[in-house]
C-alpha cells in the first residue's frame, strides 16, 4: 500500500488533498495535505504516521511563517474541515469551537449577544481560532483584559503518538492537575495537533475611545509612555507607532473602555496626568485594527520585549535603524518592528543593538533563506532542555515538525 | 521507605541552614503533621528551614542524593494537604525566606522571596500607589511561595484574575538542586512556550519556588459594595448569572446561605444578616470613582428583578467592612456548631449554579450531614463546607460519601473538582473524574521530566497508576 493508499484507508478519500498550492514559507511543497475531520480522525492519522515513520507538519490552514524543510517523509495536517462553533453559552461567557473555525466567524457568533474575545495581534481577524490559540499572541488588548493564556479555557489536542487529550474545561478557575493547557497555548503545534478551543467571551465594552498624542519623533514618546504605563489608571491599550493612520508622524495611540462616565473620568485623570489634552479619534475601529498591524507588515520582522522604564533607550535604538513600520505596546514595552529589506543587514544591526540593550529579540517573519532565522528564538539552556523533555512527553517519536530542533 | 535520618544527614543539613534551622525532636514536628486540611496527618522525619536559593538549592541536592523525599511548605494554610508530608520525608520550609527583594515602581514589578506573607506585600507597595491583586481568603496568613504552587485565587479574583495572570518570572530550584529561571517581565519575545504557566500551580511537584517576580496593580480609586437579602440560594443565583451577563464587571460577586448566615449570626462575628434569609449576595465594584454608582444601582436592580427582599449600600470604610463581615467570617464562625469542618472546593459554569445549590442541600439531607455555603459565586468557584466530628467515624464516613457526590455532580454539570484550593492529597481520588488514564499518564510524564527522582512532593496531585491514592 502506497502512502496514498494508506492515508486514505485510515481516514477516507476526502481528507487527502494535494500539497499544489499550499504554500508554506521555505519553498517546502508537502506531497500531501491531509485534513481530519476531528480529533479521532487526526488521532488514527498521527498513530498511522507513528507506525509509518512519516513526519507530520501542522499547518492549520496554511497561515504559518516560520520556514520549514524536511529531507524525510512528511504530510502537512490541515485543520481546514475542522470548522464550526461547536457550543456557545453566552450567559457563561464560553464559546467552544473547533480549531480550523475564522476568528471572523467567532467574533461573528458573538456579536449579537454584545460579546467578544479581546485580543488585536496583527491580523487577528484573518487566522483561525486554532492558529489564535497555538500562537497565542494577545495584542495590546493584554493590558487591560489580561493575556490570550489566561482566558483559554479548555482545549481538545492529538499529541505526536495519536492520543487524545481533553485539558482544561469549560469553567474560568480550574486547579484540577498540572496545567499542561498552558503549554498547548503558545505551543507552536510543538506537544500536539489543537483540534478544539474553549475560550472565554467578554462583554462588548459600552463605550471604546481611542486617544492620540502626536509626536515629531519616537524618542520623544519615551517620557509620555513611561507615563502612561505608571498613571493611576490602566488603559486597555496604550501603543507606539511609527506612523498614525491620520498622519505620517508616529504617535502614542491610547483605549479607554468602559461606561460612558467611567471612560470620561478616566481620560480626565490620564491627561491630568501626563499633563495634556489627548485627541479623540472618530473612526476608532479602522483606526485600532490599523495601530494593531503596525511592525507586523513586511518581509521582516523582529519581535522585541524589554521593561517600561528602559523603552526610551530602545525608541532611540529603533529611531535609528531604517525601519518601515513599528509598533510598541508601551504598557508591556513589547512589540514588532518591521523591515522592507530583503538582505536583512538593518534588521541584523537592529537585532544587535537591541540586544547590547538588555532587551529580548527574536525574529518572527523573514525571507525563508534568511541566515537571520538562527535567531527565532532565544531560549536558554535550561528551557531548551525542558523543551527537549517535554516534546518526548508529548511526542516520543519525534513525529510533529519532523526537522524542528 | 526512609524511617530516620542518619546523625550525618542531620549533620550536614545543620552545616547548610545552620543548626537553629533543622527540626527533628518529635514534638517540635507535631505542627509541621498537616496543612489546613487536618483530617491527614503525618510526622516528617525533618523540617528544614533555608534562607536563600542556595541553601534550598544545597537541601533538595543532598537529600536527592541520600533519596530522601522534600515536600515544600509555604505558610500551611493550603486545604487540600498539598503540604502534608510524605512518611520518610523531609519538610522544607520556606518561613525564614521572607523578604521583599525589591519594589520596581516604574515598571510596576515586585521581586519577593516565597515566605513573603501575601497581605505584607499590598501593604509594602501600597505607599507607591500599587498592590497585589489575588487575595485568597487566608491572604494574611498565606505565603506567596504556596500562592505560587497552588495557583491561588481569591474573592477579587473574578475581575483580576488569579496567580498566574501576575507571576511574571521565577527563579526555582528543581529536584536536582539545579537553580532555575523561568519567564521574566521583559522576555515576552523569546518565543518560548510558557513553562512558568506550567510551573504555577504544581502543587509543589516540579520545583521549589525561591524567587517569584509579580506584576503590580494600581491602587483603586473608588469601591462600591453592595448586599443582597434573598429568600432562596436559587434566587441568588439567579441574580449572579444576570449580572455577570448584563456585561457588569463586579470585583467580587460572594454568597452565603442560610446555614452560614446562622452560624455567623450566632456567632461573636455576628454581622447583622436576617437570620430568616435564604441568601446573602456581596458584590463590590471597584475602580474609577465616577461610574461606581451606576454600576451598584445596576447590580442592585438585577437582584431586584431576581426576588431580592432587601438591598444594604455600604457608603464608608466601616460599613463595607461590616457588608463583608459576614463572608469573612464565615469559617471562623461555624466552628461553633460543629468540631470539624470540610471546606469544599469546586467550579461549575455560572448558569448552573442554581440547581447544583439546590442539589448540594439534597445531598446534605440524603447523608444526614449539616452543609454551609460560602462561595465565589461570580466564577461560580462554590465551596460547600461539610460540618461534622471527627471522633464519629460513621460521620466520617458520610462526609467521603457526600464529598464524592458533590465532586461527581459538579464534573456532571460541565464543572471540575477544584477552582483553587489544588488536588494535594484530598482530590486526588477524583482526578478520575474530570481526566482519563491517557491524561493522567500525560500528567505523570511531564512531572516527570521536572523531577526524575520523583522525590519532589510525591503522593500528591495524580494517582499512581495502580490507582493507589493513599
Amino acid at each position: 500500500m502506497n502512502k496514498v493508499e494508506a492515508i486514505e484507508d485510515v481516514l477516507g478519500v476526502e481528507a487527502l488533498g494535494s500539497g499544489v498550492g499550499l504554500s508554506l514559507p521555505g519553498g517546502a511543497t508537502p506531497e500531501h495535505v491531509v485534513a481530519p475531520r476531528d480529533a479521532e480522525e487526526c488521532a488514527r492519522l498521527m498513530r498511522w504516521a507513528t507506525s509509518s515513520g512519516i513526519g507530520v507538519l501542522p499547518v492549520g490552514v496554511g497561515a504559518r511563517s516560520r520556514p520549514f524543510e524536511s529531507e524525510g517523509r512528511w504530510v502537512a495536517l490541515s485543520t481546514e474541515r475542522m470548522d464550526g462553533i461547536e457550543t456557545y453559552e453566552a450567559a457563561d461567557l464560553t464559546l467552544t469551537a473547533a480549531a480550523g473555525t475564522p476568528m471572523a466567524d467567532v467574533a461573528a457568533a458573538m456579536r449579537p449577544h454584545k460579546q467578544w474575545a479581546p485580543f488585536d495581534p496583527p491580523r487577528v481577524g484573518e487566522g483561525t481560532i486554532g492558529g489564535f490559540v497555538s500562537v497565542a499572541d494577545s495584542g495590546p488588548l493584554w493590558a487591560g483584559y489580561g493575556e490570550v493564556r489566561n482566558h483559554v479555557l479548555g482545549a481538545t489536542i492529538v499529541t505526536g503518538d495519536g492520543r487524545i487529550l481533553r485539558l482544561g474545561g469549560r469553567v474560568v478557575k480550574n486547579v484540577a492537575g498540572f496545567d499542561l493547557l498552558k503549554l498547548v497555548v503558545g505551543g507552536r503545534g510543538s506537544f500536539g495537533v489543537v483540534t478544539s478551543v474553549c475560550i472565554r467571551a467578554f462583554p462588548e465594552p459600552i463605550e471604546d475611545r481611542v486617544l492620540v498624542l502626536a509626536s515629531a519623533s519616537l524618542p520623544e514618546l519615551a517620557g509620555p509612555a513611561l507615563q502612561v504605563a505608571t498613571a493611576p489608571i490602566v488603559p486597555v491599550s496604550s501603543v507606539i507607532v511609527d506612523r498614525l493612520p491620520t498622519s505620517d508622524t508616529p504617535g502614542l495611540v491610547i483605549r479607554l473602555h468602559g461606561s460612558r462616565v467611567t471612560v470620561d473620568a478616566d481620560q480626565r485623570r490620564l491627561e491630568a496626568h501626563l499633563g495634556l489634552k489627548l485627541a479623540t479619534i472618530d473612526n476608532r475601529a479602522t483606526f485600532a485594527a490599523e495601530v494593531s498591524n503596525r511592525g507586523a507588515s513586511d518581509d521582516i520582522v523582529i519581535r522585541v520585549s524589554t521593561l517600561p522604564s528602559l523603552l526610551g533607550g530602545l525608541l532611540g535604538v529603533v529611531d535609528g535603524a531604517g525601519a518601515s513600520s513599528v509598533g510598541l505596546d508601551a504598557y508591556g514595552a513589547r512589540g514588532r518592528v518591521s523591515f522592507s529589506e530583503s538582505e536583512g543587514s538593518q534588521a541584523a544591526r537592529f537585532l544587535d543593538a537591541a540586544s547590547a540593550l538588555g532587551a529580548t529579540v527574536a525574529v518572527e517573519s523573514a525571507p525563508h533563506t534568511s541566515p537571520l532565522w538562527a535567531r527565532a528564538d532565544e531560549k536558554t539552556s535550561h528551557e531548551a532542555e525542558l523543551m527537549d523533555g517535554l516534546r518526548r512527553a508529548f511526542d516520543p517519536e519525534g513525529v510533529l515538525w519532523p526537522t524542528r530542533s | 521507605m526512609i524511617r530516620s535520618l542518619s546523625p550525618d544527614v542531620i549533620a550536614r543539613l545543620r552545616d547548610i541552614v545552620g543548626a537553629r534551622n533543622v527540626i527533628s525532636e518529635p514534638d517540635r514536628l507535631v505542627v509541621y503533621e498537616s496543612d489546613g486540611l487536618t483530617a491527614y496527618r503525618v510526622s516528617p522525619l525533618a523540617v528544614v528551614l533555608p534562607a536563600s536559593t542556595e541553601e534550598v538549592s544545597a537541601v533538595v541536592s543532598l537529600l536527592g542524593r541520600e533519596g530522601v523525599a522534600v515536600i515544600p511548605r509555604g505558610a500551611g494554610t493550603g486545604l487540600s494537604g498539598g503540604a502534608l508530608p510524605t512518611a520518610g520525608g523531609v519538610v522544607v520550609g520556606t518561613a525564614r525566606m521572607n523578604r521583599i527583594l525589591s519594589i520596581d515602581e516604574a515598571d510596576r514589578l515586585a521581586r519577593v522571596q516565597p515566605g513573603v506573607i501575601n497581605s505584607r506585600l499590598t501593604t509594602a507597595t501600597e505607599p507607591y500607589g500599587l498592590y497585589y491583586a489575588p487575595d485568597p481568603s487566608s491572604q494574611s496568613t498565606c505565603t506567596l511561595g504556596g500562592n505560587v504552587a497552588e495557583n491561588s485565587g481569591g474573592p477579587h479574583c473574578l475581575k483580576y484574575g488569579v496567580t498566574s495572570r501576575y507571576v511574571t518570572g521565577l527563579t526555582v530550584v528543581m529536584g536536582d538542586g539545579r537553580v532555575v529561571e523561568l519567564g521574566g517581565a521583559h522576555r515576552w519575545a523569546a518565543g518560548t512556550p510558557d513553562f512558568l504557566g506550567l510551573f504555577v500551580g504544581s502543587e509543589g511537584c516540579f520545583g521549589i519556588a525561591t524567587e517569584i517576580e509579580v506584576r503590580l496593580l494600581p491602587l483603586t480609586e473608588g469601591v462600591r459594595t453592595i448586599l443582597g437579602i434573598f429568600e432562596t440560594m436559587e434566587a441568588a443565583g439567579r441574580a449572579v448569572t444576570e449580572i455577570i451577563g448584563s456585561g457588569l464587571m463586579p470585583a467580587a460577586v460572594e454568597i452565603v446561605d442560610k446555614a452560614t448566615i446562622e452560624a455567623v449570626e450566632a456567632s461573636v462575628f455576628a454581622a447583622g444578616y436576617p437570620t430568616d434569609a435564604g441568601a446573602a449576595l456581596v458584590i463590590e465594584f471597584d475602580g474609577t470613582e465616577a461610574g461606581l454608582d451606576e454600576e451598584a444601582e445596576a447590580a442592585a436592580r438585577c437582584c431586584r428583578a431576581n426576588g431580592a427582599r432587601e438591598i444594604r449600600s455600604a457608603s464608608t470604610e466601616e460599613e463595607r467592612v461590616a457588608l463583608w463581615k459576614g463572608r469573612k467570617k464565615a469559617f471562623g464562625a461555624m466552628g461553633r456548631i460543629a468540631p470539624d469542618l470540610l471546606v469544599q472546593d469546586a467550579t461549575v459554569p455560572r448558569t448552573r449554579l442554581p440547581e447544583v445549590l439546590a442539589r448540594i442541600t439534597e445531598i446534605g439531607e440524603e447523608y444526614d450531614l449539616k452543609i454551609a455555603n460560602v462561595f465565589h459565586a461570580g466564577d461560580g468557584n462554590l465551596h460547600p463546607n461539610i460540618l461534622f466530628d471527627r471522633n464519629d467515624q460513621d460521620e466520617v464516613d458520610r462526609v467521603e460519601a457526600a464529598s464524592k457526590a458533590i465532586m461527581t455532580l459538579c464534573v456532571q454539570v460541565g464543572g471540575t473538582i477544584t477552582g483553587e484550593h489544588g488536588v494535594g492529597v484530598d482530590k486526588r481520588q477524583y482526578m478520575t473524574l474530570v481526566h482519563n488514564e491517557t491524561e493522567l499518564d500525560m500528567l505523570r510524564r511531564v512531572r516527570r521530566v521536572f523531577d526524575p527522582s520523583g522525590l519532589l512532593n510525591p503522593g500528591k496531585v495524580v494517582p499512581d497508576p495502580d490507582g493507589a491514592v493513599a
